[in-house]
């Protein structure tokens, strides 16, 4: 059960609510900015999603013991102006990467640009971020925490992974959701602060670099040789026209 | 939902529900759920997904919202040295990116040729490092033309739309 009391007594979250099931906690937090929920940082939280929203009309496995949440944020918390918004889901992938570190003794999380931490090559969580009208953030995140692999369906068990199935053990969901949180909001105070130093932070956890990777936006794709996270954010990619950088798109492995 | 007892009441009432219909649109809700003291009211929509009754009550959840309206959002500023990003008869795209016009690719676009738009009316997303940005129209007006194609990427400024004011 995720102490809701705690959370917000612990972390940067000033209103929270916890539900068994939503369609997606995601849809849930854009509903409350659209009722104008003032008292921001606002965290909805949830045991199952019906209709988990992942990118490009993919659905996030939902299983129980998954940690399953959306943060409503006011554009300041992350000083999103139209450059900085960007590097926000970046910013998320270290918070989740830096709290998922000490919880595995033997292996390390790495990033994949721009927004995908994964444990051995398969995913552990899945992350995003939706900017409204009036610039409130809404952020999404899915952590495979006590769920496991033995339960999920045949496409996902070569690309996914959990915590449990990692550790061997189950998680306390409150202690890991205070951990995040708070790395969450060191990250958004870095993005406010020093942008380049969270784009350093997540290029020294980038394991792309040095492997070829392709780039797909839109119909369009590029592929070359990572060469890590820029200061900007941008993926950095090595064709034979030199080394490119670009600020959208999603990589997968060549 | 409560029998209104005065034709004031009456025309709030049916106003409320419009806007509440339009919300449910808007954010591609298929369901809500909302009570004000001994009113309630329930709305659901046919959709693809099944609605889901939220079981539990909320937490420490926002307070009890007295205004029927939703906040208005604030129109987003565009950078101050470069203007308001739209005008007149085109709307432009306030960032670099990959122009989307539909929320995902299950969903059907924001908005098509002949719709009428206004200020806060989010006609298309912008995509850039897997953030998704909803852009407002910063306009009123009816959409004639849609100027990329999905999946497109796009430029600060780069025209998106075309605008006829008034109709």
């Amino acid at each position: 059960m995720i102490d809701l009391a705690r959370i917000v007594q612990e972390t940067f979250v000033a209103q929270a609510e916890h539900h068994p099931t939503l369609s997606s906690t995601n849809d849930r937090a854009t509903w409350c900015a659209s009722r104008g929920a003032k008292q921001l940082p606002l965290l909805v939280v949830a045991d199952q999603q019906t209709a988990g929203r992942g990118r490009g009309g993919k659905r996030w496995w939902s299983a129980p013991g998954a940690l399953m949440f959306s943060l409503l944020i006011e554009p300041d918390t992350v000083a999103a102006d139209r450059d900085r918004s960007p590097l926000v889901a970046l910013a998320v992938a270290v918070a989740v990467a830096e709290t998922v570190a000490p919880l595995l003794a033997a292996q390390s999380p790495g990033i994949h640009w721009p927004n995908d931490v994964l444990v051995n090559g398969r995913k552990l969580t899945g992350i995003l971020v939706e900017v409204l009208a009036d610039r409130r953030h809404v952020i999404g995140i899915g952590l495979n925490t006590n769920n496991t692999l033995a339960d999920a369906p045949a496409e996902l068990q070569a690309t996914a992974t959990t915590l449990r199935d990692l550790a061997g053990q189950r998680f306390d969901q409150t202690d890991v959701l205070v951990d995040l949180l708070r790395h969450l909001a060191d990250a958004f105070s870095m993005l406010r602060d020093d942008p380049s130093a969270l784009s350093a932070r997540a290029n020294a956890r980038c394991t792309q670099r040095g492997q070829t990777v392709t780039l797909h936006w839109g119909n369009q794709h590029k592929t070359g040789v990572c060469r890590g996270i820029g200061a900007d954010g941008a993926i950095l990619l090595e064709t034979a026209a030199g080394v490119e950088r670009f600020h959208s798109g999603t990589t997968s492995p060549q | 939902m409560n029998a209104p007892s005065a034709s004031n009441q009456d025309i709030f009432e049916v106003r409320k529900i419009r806007r509440l219909v339009e919300l449910m649109k808007e954010h591609d809700l298929s369901e809500i759920d909302l009570q004000e003291g001994d009113v309630r009211i329930q709305l659901r929509r046919a959709c693809a997904v099944a609605p889901v009754m939220v079981a539990a009550p909320p937490v420490a959840a926002m307070p009890a919202a007295a205004p029927a309206a939703p906040a208005p959002a604030a129109a987003p500023a565009a950078a101050p040295a470069a203007g308001k990003a739209n005008s007149g008869l085109v709307i432009k795209s306030p960032m670099v990116g990959t122009f989307y016009a539909a929320a995902d690719p299950e969903s059907p676009a924001y908005v098509k040729i002949g719709d009428h738009v206004g200020p806060e009316t989010t006609v298309c997303i912008v995509e850039a490092m897997k953030v998704f940005n909803q852009i407002p129209a910063e306009v009123s007006g009816k959409i004639v033309a849609v100027l990329v194609e999905n999946g497109a990427p796009v430029e600060f400024g780069q025209p998106l739309f075309n605008d006829a004011a008034g109709d």
